[in-house]
């Protein structure tokens, strides 16, 4: 194996070194359904080639699509001409500290692996960051805190620069892409590479091997033939494949589908159209139509993803924005059919389409691969319920917060226009709404803390450790519990109402996002990660800056008001 | 004088009842554990429960809030069909506060640590103490432990029981290896501190080699490795079979020093150290070792006999990765009847002194211990990986429980076993083992971390939640049900 290893890396260098060549096409009349099937083991669990090849697309690029090329297309291409793929400029540097480090352009946010492989500055640190296991975490002379000890983006940033060529170059090599089903040393689910599997010609190289020779000589006829025959070797190999199937078929699906991103576009256009739906019949059913087209798809790709991963999808940001949003047209849904307001739905919808937006806009920060669970989270009945309890109760929080702030605009409007009797009427019935919901949440809230509580003693023997994560619930749960009964004995009033739920709505902020993204700290550091912070403090920004811009009008209009009452 | 009590009394109990002050009791203490949170992230999490967490003050908050609820409920008597979703829901608060107090009083929570075939009957609890031995008796003294912005005023402090007094204390310490020279000829081998220049090279840039050990005689940095050697361990000279880049440095039995390069292409190159230029500022000893990397390397000392000796000093840097990384205290101890005998001690440490009599002292400084009134025997520890990863997928110890004096492996092995993994823990006699943690090892880990927990509270803190959510949830509904009453009349 060593050997081989060897022996393609001095091929790649050869490759490398040769001048200049055309950057590679995708190849025309070709049909990718049987290579995009091909099962493949990768990131600790089984996968049709198509999500193995996105995956890397995503890891290398930082984005999710490359010029013309379908991802599986590219990964081939790729096996098959290492040097034209070595001269793209196709790996991502997004911290441009990074490229003041490494010496090179600071305008550009794309560089080829042989601009990278030939950079003496690159090279250093890539070895510095692989002599140290695992990358980026020891150097401390590049860059980590010495303050708070965290490393700083830009060494994050030098570490996952040095992952991309490793990972380009294991792709080219072949190093990446296991083919072969079989088992380690020691009894576990290993397969073997493509350079693995040359070496030791197992049946299911050669099938590939045929794959890439007919992608190299530009047949389609062949590629399909082989491809269709490489994954009949493939399946053929794999013990009780007939289980995996549909999942395998099921992942293609969801892929292809994206059904987060479609359901989101149909949720901002409902949202726009309920803007409309209270006076007129055609936006009314429109409206309709097409929420119920997106909560469809929503559900549907919420199902499938618990399908393909075996379990809830409830382990990371990205995953919980899209149980959220999906909370939060749930108890919307539920609030309508009692009360018709369609300003609801709007607020709703909005509200679940930028949630999407968000989780789909960020692939780098909020990843969106399915990844096997950490031990702890495993097989836990407990556990799943904990969470999407909690998690539940954030879309409540989540549809109180965007009631209270339509309600705050209708205080600005009474500033404007002076108070009327069917805007008054309006924002106690938003007020009741926002109301509803924080009750919805708070239960909730209480519930999946106990819950967590619950878990944390049947797994640790811990009912309550305080643990940033449990106790930035229960500081939301209290802060609202201040409000709920602040309204209860009338320090909160008809405005401060929808003011304090708009501002205890950044508790959920801190514990949703704020605990695993900001502080670091704690034992949920299963979900930790960086990033985002732009996104979420520019939103806490504006939220603030509507606050004071809206408590700034109503103070005045009360003061004018009063003043005209006594004149 | 009774009016005046009375009245006073008076308007304690109407402050209690007031839902006003329960706002406010409400809001200051979410504003508390926010900050809580902050200085855990800033620091740590033992910081966090020093000020917070496990602070007299903070149970007196906690004490009072539960009063407030207290009160608030007494206040509605006599009650009626109506109150009962208020009264679960209070009263369910009430009993998870008692049922945490009950935890925090006599709960047990603490790690035991096995390894594969042995037996351990010792829980470890995160409070740290001071233990000492000698001769015949033993003593035991709390020593709990300290943030750093605390312990900066740190007096020196006597414990006339066990015969010494703690002079330094350091909260967070990182060892410091320092080599000092030395006429053991036991203990004492050459030593010599080398600096990089040019690259970085992931490692420190300035580090010992020291011949006394075989872990301090080398040191891998990246694709090349540095070494020290006798001139007579001939085992250590470089062979064919490894192509390495090496510096190595060879000290002869008179102590002359001199280098020998190797590059990966196997180019050598020699030279004899000229120790007059070791501690030369102006003109150091720089050595170029003909590698293709740009690295000079800069001898800074060199003793041709040297023994090393540890001591302690306050973490600079913490250090990197997110979770949760405890500071590990340190501190400096003397004997009470000579100040003069100084030993650093490490947490887990133990330090042997002799007192004016020449009889032994030993004093350790250990986290707090638990016997259990059995022994548990780890028969196997097993992991399972991620398919196609070395990611842990779940770990599990096959435990059997030992009351009475077994003879040989062959009783100890037939005896029951029990399992315990992730979310399957095993109650035993009182106490609940959970699978924590392991010690990672190649090729597979063989020493498990069960955490034991002892928790009286437990059927309090259950019953009050279950309460609680039943409470609030009626809450909810009666307000939806006066609602729907209120409508008609509205209408």
């Amino acid at each position: 194996m060593r050997k081989s290893n060897l022996i393609l890396c001095a091929l790649f260098t050869f490759w490398v070194s040769v001048a200049h060549a055309e950057a590679p096409k995708p190849l025309p009349g070709i049909r990718l359904n049987d290579l995009r099937l091909l099962p493949t083991q990768s990131g600790g669990r089984l996968k049709p080639f198509d999500e193995f090849a996105r995956e890397n697309l995503l890891a290398i690029t930082g984005s999710r699509s490359f010029g013309e090329f379908d991802p599986s297309e590219m990964m081939v291409s790729m096996m098959v001409s290492p040097k034209e793929w070595s001269d793209v400029k196709m790996i991502r540097i997004s911290v441009p500290e990074v490229n003041q480090q490494l010496l090179l352009d600071s305008t550009r946010k794309f560089f080829s692996a042989s601009e990278l492989l030939s950079s003496n500055a690159f090279l250093q640190y890539s070895e510095s960051v692989q002599s140290n296991g695992t990358a980026g975490e020891q150097v401390t002379d590049t860059g980590v805190n010495a303050v708070t000890g965290k490393a700083d983006p830009r060494s994050e940033e030098l570490k996952r620069v040095v992952d991309r060529v490793a990972r380009f170059q294991a792709i080219v090599t072949g190093r990446l892409w296991a083919i072969s089903p079989g088992k380690d040393a020691n009894g576990a689910e290993k397969w073997k590479t493509v350079a693995e599997g040359m070496m030791e010609s197992t049946p299911q190289s050669q099938a590939v091997f045929d794959v890439l020779k007919s992608y190299l000589d530009k047949n389609p006829d062949a590629f399909h033939a082989s491809a269709a025959k490489a994954r009949n070797s493939i399946e053929g190999a794999v013990a009780g494949y007939e289980q995996h199937r549909n999942q395998i078929l099921a992942e293609t699906f969801y892929n292809r589908l994206r059904p987060f991103l479609q359901a989101m576009i149909f949720y901002l256009l409902a949202g726009i159209l309920w803007l409309f739906a209270g006076a007129h019949a055609i936006p009314r059913i429109l409206s309709k139509f097409l929420t119920i087209c997106a909560v469809s798809l929503h559900t549907l790709g919420f199902a499938l993803r618990c399908y393909v991963a075996g379990r809830p999808p409830v382990t990371n940001m990205y995953e919980s924005i899209i149980w959220v949003s999906l909370g939060v047209m749930v108890f919307a849904v539920l609030l309508f059919i009692k009360n018709r307001q369609t300003i609801l739905m709007t607020t709703a919808t909005f509200l679940s389409g930028l949630a999407l937006f968000a989780a789909d806009a960020a692939p780098m920060v909020m990843d969106p691969t399915i990844r096997p669970l950490v031990p702890v989270l495993r097989s836990n009945y407990w556990l799943t319920i904990h969470v999407l309890t909690i998690t539940l109760s954030y879309g409540a929080f989540m549809l109180a917060m965007g009631i209270a702030n339509v309600a705050l605009w209708f205080f600005y409007e009474i500033s404007k226009k002076g108070e009327s009797r069917p805007i008054s009427e309006r924002i106690g019935l938003l007020n009741q709404l926002a109301y509803r919901s924080l009750m919805f949440g708070t239960v909730l809230l209480a519930a999946g803390t106990i819950l967590g509580g619950v878990w944390a003693d049947y797994s640790w023997g811990r009912f309550w450790g305080w643990d940033p994560k449990e106790v930035w619930a229960l500081i939301a749960l209290l802060a609202y519990m201040a409000v709920l009964h602040g309204r209860y004995t009338g320090w909160v009033g008809k405005f401060a109402f929808p003011l304090w739920t708009v501002i205890c709505f950044s508790t959920v902020v801190m514990a949703w996002y704020g605990v695993n993204f900001v502080l670091g700290v704690g034992l949920h550091s299963y979900g930790f990660s960086t990033g985002g912070q732009a996104f979420v403090f520019g939103f806490l920004l504006l939220q603030t800056a509507f606050c004071l811009f809206v408590a700034f009008h109503h103070q005045k209009h009360k003061k004018l008001s009063a003043a005209g009452q006594e004149g | 004088m009774n009016r005046t009590i009375e009245s006073l009394l008076e308007k304690i109990w109407s402050l209690l009842i007031s839902l006003k002050l329960a706002v406010l009791v409400i809001a200051s203490l979410a504003l508390t554990l926010a900050a809580a949170t902050i200085l855990e992230s800033k620091y740590d999490t033992r910081t966090a429960q020093y000020f917070v967490y496990r602070a007299p003050w903070f149970y007196v908050l906690l004490g009072f809030l539960g009063l407030n609820i207290l009160a608030v409920a007494l206040s509605r008597l006599p009650w009626k069909k109506k109150h009962i979703p208020f009264l679960m829901a209070h009263a369910g608060i009430l009993m998870i506060l008692s049922g945490s107090w009950l935890t925090y009083v006599s709960g047990l929570d603490g790690v035991i640590r096995i390894g594969e075939g042995e037996v351990n009957s010792t829980v470890e609890l995160d409070q740290f103490v001071l233990l000492m031995r000698d001769g015949e008796t033993s003593k035991i003294a709390e020593f709990p432990w300290i943030p750093e912005s605390v312990a900066r005023d740190f007096q020196p402090k006597a414990f006339p029981e066990l015969k010494v007094r703690v002079e330094k204390y350091i909260s967070d310490a990182e060892p410091r290896i320092r080599f000092l020279p030395s006429s053991d000829a036991a203990r004492a081998a050459p030593a010599v501190k080398i600096k990089i220049l040019g690259a970085p090279m992931g490692g420190p840039p300035e580090f010992w080699l020291w011949a006394g050990t075989p872990a301090w005689a080398s040191q891998r940095l990246g694709p090349a490795r540095f070494l020290i050697r006798k001139e007579s361990q001939k085992d250590l000279e470089p062979s064919a079979a490894t192509p390495e880049a090496r510096l190595d440095f060879v000290v002869s039995d008179q102590g002359k020093i001199r280098f020998e390069a190797i590059s990966i292409r196997g180019e050598k190159k020699t030279a004899t150290i000229d120790p007059a230029r070791i501690e030369n500022k102006e003109e150091p000893f720089v050595i170029d070792p003909g590698w293709r990397m740009p690295i000079r390397i800069e001898v800074k000392a060199f003793l041709p006999m040297a023994v090393n000796q540890t001591d302690y000093i306050q973490r600079k840097v913490k250090p990197v990765g997110m979770g949760t990384a405890q500071p590990e205290p340190a501190l400096q101890l003397s004997l009470l009847q000579n100040p003069e005998s100084k030993l650093w001690l490490g947490l887990g440490d133990r330090a042997d002194f002799t007192d004016e009599m020449g009889l032994p002292i030993s004093v350790g400084y250990f986290p707090k211990r638990v016997i259990l009134p059995y022994g548990i025997r780890l028969k196997r520890f097993e992991m399972t990986t991620n398919p196609g990863t070395m990611e842990a997928a779940s770990y599990s110890s096959t435990v059997q429980i030992i009351d009475a004096l077994k003879k040989n492996e062959a009783e100890l092995d037939a005896l029951p076993v029990h399992h315990i993994s992730m979310n399957e823990p095993l109650p035993m006699q009182g106490y609940t083992f959970y699978q924590a943690s392991y010690i990672p090892d190649q090729p597979r880990p063989t020493v498990t971390i069960l955490s034991v927990n002892h928790d009286p509270g437990r059927f309090l803190k259950y019953s009050g939640s279950i309460l609680l959510i039943l409470g609030s949830i009626l809450l909810y509904l009666s307000k939806v049900i006066q609602k729907k009453k209120k409508e008609p009349v509205r209408a």
